[in-house]
């Protein structure tokens, strides 16, 4: 079994890049008898929209409900993610964190309690990143210091420009991660996917 | 005519600077212009509330809701500008219970702020849903308010969902 954690900031779009990657692993795997994807969504609040769209795409979703994973739910989680390894066992489990979710943390307990290594992508909004670093400039570099990989989503709706400065801003942030560009209107290249898994 | 009574729960709480503020309640549906009338208003009201933000200074970590009814769903989403509708294929053929959720994240907001805003934009579905209706409701939060300063569209029918960010205030391209 392997564990991606998805983050990034609120309206980034990780619900979109999340459906296409659980498409991209089950083609890739192939159908078998077990799920192969099993996606844990966690709201902050005590409603979940996002597991809607999801499971209308016929994703296998669970839900985490009113607290965050990387504190208040942690240990939700890890309940959760134990007793889908012995219900299910599914190939990938994918937890898309809620947007104010500080990623190493929920990272560390899932690697301490399981000894599985945990990959992080994150989502970063090209459109709003000036805003949100200038507001919120912990949270974000929290949430892209550990990333695997980045998707700098919406690119279509900035210049080439300014979105290859918010992608060398990122990069103060975090040295190692892949950076891919991605919009909200075109598919995902393949390419970064096999990146990612 | 409808005329049942729908009970709205609303909770909220604080997460570090976020505040995270969900309502939901259900809603019977007898036919489609009730749903869409119902998905108007939410857009009216999100694009409302985008306004409020924008003018307060505070940020909109984003602003979803959802409708649910059979095997069907429909999402609606802002992080601050225009209206995002994922999902909307079919309106309900037969009568049905909608189930509606709607989830605000913000960032920058006094207490009992957002709470305000949420239970305006409800409280303003309702007066339409009333209005066309007879669909009345009852909100299990402590304070009710005015909610004069979302404004009303004068519809007669209900087609499209207005999306284009520019406010609950009447424009062009207004409905029915």
């Amino acid at each position: 079994m392997r564990i991606l954690l998805l983050g990034g900031f609120l309206g980034s779009g990780k619900t979109s890049i999340l459906l296409q990657l659980a498409k991209h692993i089950i083609s890739k795997e192939g159908k078998s008898g077990s799920t192969t994807v099993m996606i844990i969504e966690n709201e902050i609040g005590d409603v979940s929209v996002d597991d809607k769209l999801l499971i209308s795409q016929g994703l296998a979703v669970r839900d985490l409900f009113s607290g965050c994973a990387c504190c208040t739910s942690g240990g939700d989680l890890l309940m959760d993610i134990q007793k889908i390894k012995d219900e299910i066992n599914p190939k990938w489990i994918i937890i898309e964190a809620t947007g104010v979710a500080y990623p190493r943390q929920i990272k560390e307990s899932i690697e301490m309690y399981f000894h599985i290594p945990v990959k992080i992508l994150c989502v970063a909004d090209a459109k709003r990143w000036k805003r949100l670093r200038r507001a919120m400039s912990q949270l974000i570099e929290a949430q892209l210091e550990l990333a695997d990989c980045i998707l700098l989503n919406k690119v279509d709706l900035v210049s080439e420009e300014e979105a290859d400065a918010v992608l060398a801003d990122i990069r103060t942030f975090n040295e190692n991660a892949v950076l891919h560009k991605t919009t909200g209107i075109l598919p995902v290249d393949e390419a970064v996917w096999e990146a990612i898994v | 005519m409808n005329s049942q009574s729908n009970k709205v729960t609303m909770n909220s709480k604080l997460h570090d600077e976020a505040r995270v503020v969900s309502a939901k309640f259900e809603l019977l549906c007898e036919r489609p212009e009730v749903l869409k009338t119902l998905l108007n208003r939410l857009a009216a009201g999100m694009n409302t509330i985008n306004l409020w933000a924008d003018d307060c200074g505070v940020i909109i970590g984003h602003l979803k809701g959802y409708v649910t009814w059979n095997d069907e769903a429909v999402m609606l989403s802002t992080t601050g500008e225009e209206i995002q509708v994922k999902g909307l294929h079919n309106y309900p053929d037969a009568p049905c219970v909608l189930d509606v959720g709607l989830a605000a994240i913000v960032f920058g907001a006094r207490q009992g702020e957002m709470e305000k805003q949420l239970e305006g934009l409800i409280a303003t579905l309702f007066d339409a849903l009333a209005a066309r209706f007879s669909i009345e409701y009852e909100s299990d939060h402590a304070h009710r308010h005015d909610h004069a300063h979302h404004h009303d569209h004068a519809h007669d029918g209900e087609s499209e969902i207005c999306t284009c960010g520019e406010s609950g205030h009447n424009h062009g391209h207004e409905h029915g």
